[in-house]
């Protein structure tokens, strides 16, 4: 009764493997293509050299140290202000809420701004922080003039990873299965030690994955902070919060947009520079969690 | 009374508007074994629950009624619900050892309630170990995480745990229902071992398992509590036909 | 459905049921036999106690399985062991037939002035194993009591014929005659008390308790 379906459902199943793997093939094939072709084109101009200088009018010349400074600040600041808000919400949310219709609705909005385009954040940025810092140095009488700052640039990144650090640390928390929760509450420990001792450390690797996302986002973040005042050309290393700043993205927009054939390669140096920055900062995190998870199994 | 660790009048729980125990009353005997025995749903894992105060856990349970240990209510505000879980102890019917290591999963509770001496620590540790019959199998790697134990030694690593906070009570659900038969035969040889300086209540699907390691057997059915009584007694010559229904498995 | 532990118990009740129709047969043809002096029925009544013991030996092998595999508690488990009780009363019945049996092959005559309480004896001790075995299928602990009362019939009768024994000893030139008549109603004085004991399972069976009832 059943043997004569099989050679049809076993085609089908070969045929659909084929299928997969073409498709899989494909996003490879595709992201193969840009890797090779931004690398072939920016190879030649990255160097030493070129990481730590400013940049200039000669593309030849021009050097990416102020924006790779930039963006590690951004990137930084954004964590130091958007970690601890975005995991204390996300702990309260998860287990400390006493009431679970306002928590989900707390919830549901958080997770909608998450969706929210960058875009969106550089207006935010814009129309308050600038603004607001502006206001703050003219009432007192600082010589700065602008709100277009560091500040204001780590600030707005601040709000945009916030969601998602709050999301995907939930989404970890939620991991943690109930019945070492329950243990640790049989044995007379209050919540918070529960939640300190055993809920976080479970959850710790899959929390850090989402500090790993947010770090990517920060880092290819363009449009907002060019809506804060990442500017295009800038000779001096962005340390100070109340000072101009550039991030990576930025600059090598500006690179592209420049008539000289020459910044090209530039550019495409500076993309290299880019993806390089990304695997190392993603790679410090991985290698934590992974030692993390060591000490935890 | 001093034979009695638990005197429950009257208690009624409510999970929202459906009622999971009606009007249960009994007195848990001191240093016995008392074994709580029903179909499923018929509310004896709730029962048990409220013992520690984990229903305290669970959203829309109302509770009514009382219920004593060692004559102090444990629902007066006057108890500090975090002793009381100290006192009374809790296995679970799946181990569940933390991700630590063996040393640290056995220290885990008396760290939370304050004992920070490493040489107490190491004597609670140690103590608890052989009081759970593990310490022999593990003393070597104390310091190897928890999760690479059998079921079995979790299990007993879970009953450590426990003791080494010295309690009055342990309650067990149903603590020997994941386990293979050997590891059963070897924690129900260590209930009995326990039962000397321990009060103990166990929750179990297994009437065998009830009527060979209990001195006392409560019945629940629909969350009402049909008889209890000796084991020797209920098992030979049960009071209720209800009762006698189900242990000859007359009944769905 | 059907529990598999009622499959098995109905199996050993059933076992049991014919046993006890045995059984009763068994005496009830010994007692014609003796009447008639009919020595073929005696031989008949000899092989039929191969029977009860077979069963007996059934009933004994079913049980053990029943208790090692199926576990049974309360009642089921009272019934076991009343049953292996009951049925081991029973065999020792049967035998009893099968003595009364030889005897009749014999030859010899029931002894005259015993006949009159032999054949008392055998009437109450009948109707104590008819009753007693019905009873054990189903209880009613009221009638026990006054089964069990009729056994002093039985003694009494032995007890009257023990003062009769000296005279009738000394009145006879061999006293055979006496002496096997004699043991016939000791056999049925014993009967009785087995009869009793059938009872004493059937209180087992719905109390878990013996009660020594005389």
């Amino acid at each position: 009764m059943f043997k004569s379906h099989s050679k049809k459902r076993r085609f089908i199943n070969t045929l659909m493997n084929i299928v997969l793997l073409i498709f899989s093939a494909s996003s490879v094939v595709i992201l193969a293509v840009i890797l090779i072709s931004i690398i072939v084109k920016g190879i030649g101009s990255v160097s030493w050299n070129f990481i730590t200088s400013y940049p200039s009018r000669n593309p030849v010349l021009a050097g990416i140290l102020p924006s790779l400074v930039g963006s590690l600040m951004v990137v930084g600041g954004s964590m130091v202000v958007a970690l601890p808000i975005g995991l204390a919400t996300a702990l309260y949310l998860q287990e400390f809420a006493k009431s679970k219709r306002w928590a989900g609705l707390i919830q549901s909005l958080i997770y909608n701004l998450a969706g929210v385009p960058s875009i969106v954040y550089g207006i935010f940025g814009a129309a308050f922080f600038v603004t607001t810092l502006k206001a703050i140095f003219v009432a007192s009488g600082s010589s700065l003039t602008t709100g277009r700052v560091l500040l204001a640039g780590i600030l707005t990144m601040s709000i945009l990873i916030l969601p998602v650090i709050v999301v995907t640390t939930q989404e970890a928390l939620k991991t943690v299965p109930k019945n070492l929760k329950e243990a640790s509450l049989a044995l007379g420990a209050t919540k918070v030690q529960t939640t300190f001792k055993i809920t976080s450390r479970y959850a710790f690797p899959n929390i850090l994955t989402g500090v790993i996302l947010a770090i990517a986002r920060v880092l290819g973040e363009t449009a907002p902070l060019l809506m804060v005042g990442a500017a295009g050309f800038i000779t001096f290393l962005p340390t100070n919060l109340f000072g101009s700043f550039t991030v990576l993205p930025v600059q090598i927009f500006s690179w592209i947009t420049r008539p000289q054939a020459g910044f090209q390669a530039t550019a495409a140096a500076g993309i290299i520079v880019l993806l390089l920055t990304q695997l190392l900062l993603s790679g410090i995190a991985i290698f934590l969690r992974a030692k993390l998870q060591k000490r935890y199994e | 009374m001093d034979e009695f660790v638990y005197e429950v009048s009257n208690l009624n729980l409510f999970y929202d508007q459906v009622q999971a125990l009606k009007n249960v009353s009994m007195n848990i005997k001191k240093n016995q074994v008392t074994a709580f025995i029903g179909p499923s749903g018929c509310g004896k894992t709730s029962f048990l629950r409220i013992l520690n105060r984990l229903s305290d856990l669970v959203e829309g349970c109302t509770i009514n009624g009382t219920v004593k240990l060692l004559d102090e209510d444990i629902f007066s505000p006057s108890m500090d619900v975090f002793d009381l879980r100290r006192r009374v102890g809790m296995v679970f019917q799946k181990p569940n050892p933390f991700p630590m290591s063996i040393f640290e999963n056995v220290a885990y509770g008396p760290r939370c309630h304050g004992i920070k001496d490493k040489a107490v620590l190491k004597q609670l540790v140690l103590e608890s170990l052989k009081q759970a019959a593990l310490y022999d199998e593990v003393k070597d790697r104390l310091n190897k995480s928890a999760l690479e134990l059998s079921g079995g030694q979790q299990q007993r690593l879970c009953i450590a745990r426990a003791l080494a906070m010295k309690p009055e009570v342990l309650l067990m659900d149903e603590p020997t229902s994941a386990l293979d038969p050997i590891a059963t035969a070897k924690i129900e040889e260590l209930i009995n071992t326990l039962k000397k300086n321990y009060t103990i209540v166990i929750v179990t699907h297994s009437m065998q398992q009830a009527a060979r390691i209990s001195d006392t057997t409560a019945f629940f059915l629909l969350g009402e509590l049909i008889e209890m009584g000796p084991t020797k007694e209920f098992y030979a010559t049960p009071s209720d036909p209800r009762s006698e229904n189900y242990i000859t498995g007359r009944f769905g | 459905m059907t529990p598999l532990i009622d499959t098995e118990m109905l199996d050993i009740e059933s076992l049991l049921k014919e046993m006890v129709a045995h059984v009763l047969a068994m005496h009830e043809n010994a007692k014609k036999a003796m009447d008639t002096n009919d020595a073929a029925m005696a031989v008949k009544i000899i092989k039929r106690d191969e029977l009860v013991n077979n069963l007996d030996e059934m009933i004994n092998e079913q049980s053990l399985a029943l208790l090692a595999t199926q576990a049974p508690v309360a009642k089921d488990l009272r019934t076991a062991i009343a049953t292996i009780r009951m049925a081991t009363d029973l065999e020792r019945i049967g035998d009893y037939a099968k003595v009364i049996a030889e005897f009749i092959i014999i030859g010899r005559p029931v002894y005259g002035p015993f006949k009159v309480h032999i054949d008392s004896m055998y009437d109450v001790f009948m109707s104590m194993l008819k009753e007693s075995t019905n009873l054990f299928f189903n209880p009613d602990l009221k009638k026990v009591y006054e089964i069990v009362a009729r056994d002093q019939l039985i003694d009494a009768q032995l007890k009257k014929a023990f003062d009769v024994i000296k005279s009738a000893l000394a009145a006879t030139d061999d006293p055979s005659d006496v002496l096997n008549s004699f043991n016939i109603m000791r056999t049925l004085e014993r009967a009785g008390d087995h009869s009793k004991n059938i009872c004493e399972a059937a209180i087992f069976k719905v109390k878990g308790k013996k009660i020594d009832l005389g």
